[in-house]
């Protein structure tokens, strides 16, 4: 049997496992729409914390990590450094956000703004920036499945083919069985994926270099700059320290409330499992060491990898390494397992978003929940296909779409402390901050001239956030007081 | 659209839970406890970025056989794991991590 036929059935017999997985875990939800996309608030710690480790084990970090460290060097740092701090803010007001939604019946984080500031308005724009910031980032998720098995097949299955059928195992067992789907395979696929980072993570710089150690003193002789703080710049040149903060910053302050994460706080089952999966979330970044390892191993053994996010495939398909095809199938599933576990994520809270925070408040009372859950399903695969036609266009440059998404999505950080922590934000002041912070993002993203110092656009509207927020707060008149206290009582 | 129809108020009619009265001492070493704790995140936040991370950004010394500027964002890492695990084993000597309804 020829090597690429065992590396494909591998890798077939790993997406029909997690298919089995993910379509059996559903039987266990009601039929409700609070079933489908809350799991019936009724989520473990360890389902907790898989769902999200996958936040982290994103396609970008399984093919882009290796990437970053391979051509940016320390640059890569910035993704552990994020990691440390980026979802504490949820062991403060994750408990009150998951009794809230207890009490009201939320299931999406708009709905916690909708209410709060007794607005139809704000969760439907909302909804519109949320769905903006996940077509691109599933459109990457998409398109690195597809490159991974094009490259472990050796070309005979096609990007276009390998997206459609990995997100086609994808869109079955979301659209079967909702955010339990989503959680199960996460575990599953979790549990693969550390075992994949650490054993390629060691083997790999000791098969290249004789060990971890020998491979940095090989580069810290070669290319010290590789090594030191803040590393490279997509350039080649020496990062700038503003560049390398803000990507810290904007990333830590857009981690904790990216909308459907956010949403799996009123998956909890209780406050202890909620406040052990942001105690242990660290743990799980720590994986994603060896798999910087690979990058950093490849760097004198492998120059002029291009694209730099090749470099893990390259590597591990090299006849050098001469790696059994068995291996090679398990790296290919394990990155298909990156891929899905995060776009399982973004489908499934597209399709509830679209649903419960959008159409639910521009056409109120349309929908029962019978029906409301059938439409989520439907805008799951809505939301897929046109992922996928996105993804089918080539040289479709997402970067800039990635860099605007992250300056949305960071703005809804000062909504939430606001909403939990000052009574005194009113309705008026928290649309104006979110309207100036997005122009504000917009215009440094058309002229990033006017970004000072290379600092993340999403940064600059933070800023401008906050000061219109608290001003055009302070200007208006004070919502009612019973009605804030409930939001704002610690 | 039209804001506020159909957007229900239920108000809070309640009063503090039993968890949450009758201990103001308590609550208040608790509210201490817990302005502590975000000033050290956002201490070790600042600490991982400019001006404090470049200082430590180095190649030497090494740590464990990896370069230094890696070893210290590890190092932030593993301490925000057992700062906030320590927090935790705290919250539950004091009974503070309540039922989820406990909390409204």
């Amino acid at each position: 049997m020829p090597d690429w036929l065992i590396v494909f059935l591998v890798t077939i017999g790993y997406l029909m496992l997690s298919l089995a997985i993910g379509l059996a875990s559903g039987r266990r939800a009601s039929t409700s729409t609070e079933g489908y996309v809350a799991g019936d608030r009724s989520l473990g710690f360890v389902v907790m914390y898989f769902i999200m480790g996958a936040s982290v084990f994103s396609a970008f970090a399984f093919l882009g990590g290796p990437g970053w460290s391979y051509s940016r060097g320390a640059a890569a740092f910035y993704i552990l450094a994020y990691a440390a701090v980026g979802l504490v803010p949820w062991y403060f007001f994750g408990p009150r956000v998951a009794a809230l939604g207890r009490k009201h019946g939320y299931v999406t984080q708009a709905e916690l703004f909708g209410h709060r500031f007794q607005s139809r308005s704000i969760p439907a724009i909302l909804a519109v920036l949320s769905l903006f910031a996940f077509i691109p980032y599933l459109v990457i998720q998409m398109k690195g499945a597809g490159y991974v098995f094009s490259v472990v097949t050796e070309g005979r299955v096609p990007e276009w083919a390998g997206s459609a059928i990995a997100y086609g195992v994808v869109l079955l067992y979301v659209f079967r069985s909702g955010v339990l789907g989503v959680g199960w395979t996460n575990t599953f696929q979790g549990i693969f994926m550390m075992a994949l980072a650490w054993g390629l993570g060691l083997y790999l710089p000791w098969r290249l270099h004789g060990g971890v150690g020998p491979m940095f003193d090989a580069i810290a002789a070669e290319l010290p700059d590789m090594l030191r703080g803040p590393g490279l710049g997509a350039d080649g040149q020496p990062w700038s320290w503003g560049a390398y903060s803000s990507s810290v910053a904007i990333s830590a302050l857009g981690f904790s409330v990216w909308p459907h994460y956010f949403m799996k706080i009123y998956t909890a089952r209780d406050t202890r499992t909620l406040k052990r999966t942001v105690v242990f979330y660290p743990t799980f970044a720590l994986f994603l060491i060896p798999i910087l390892f690979i990058g950093f191993a490849g760097i004198l053994a492998f120059p002029g990898v291009s694209p730099a996010d090749a470099i893990l495939p390259t590597i591990v398909t090299s006849a050098e390494i001469g790696l059994p095809p068995l291996i090679v199938g398990l790296f290919c599933a394990g990155a298909l397992a990156a891929s899905m576990s995060t776009g399982d994520a973004l489908l499934h809270g597209a399709g509830s978003i679209a649903v419960k925070d959008f159409w639910d408040n521009i056409r109120p009372g349309t929908l029962d929940d019978r029906a409301r859950r059938g439409w989520i399903r439907i805008m799951v695969i809505v939301v897929g296909a046109v992922a996928y036609l996105f993804a089918l266009i080539p040289g479709l440059s997402l970067v800039n779409l990635l860099l605007l998404s992250y300056g949305f999505i960071a703005q809804l950080f000062p909504l939430t402390i606001a909403t939990l922590l000052w009574g005194r934000v009113t309705r008026e002041g928290a649309l104006a901050g979110l309207v100036a912070a997005g122009a504000v993002v917009v215009l440094l993203n058309l002229i990033p001239s006017l970004a000072w110092g290379g600092i993340h656009p999403g940064i600059y509207g933070v800023a401008v956030n906050v000061v219109v927020m608290v001003l055009v707060s302070l200007a208006t008149p004070p919502m009612d007081e019973a009605h804030v206290r409930q939001f704002t009582r610690r | 659209m039209d804001d506020r129809n159909g957007v229900t108020d239920p108000g809070d009619t309640r009063g503090a839970s039993p968890a949450t009265e009758g201990t103001p001492g308590a609550m208040s070493r608790g509210r201490r406890v817990q302005a502590g704790v975000s000033i050290f995140y956002i201490l070790l936040f600042f600490a991982l970025i400019w001006p404090v991370y470049p200082r430590f950004a180095t190649i030497e010394p090494r740590v464990l056989s990896v370069p230094f500027s890696l070893a210290y964002v590890v190092g932030g890492l593993l301490l925000s794991f057992f700062v906030l695990l320590a927090v935790y084993f705290w919250d539950e000597a004091r009974g503070a991590n309540r039922p989820i309804e406990d909390d409204d």
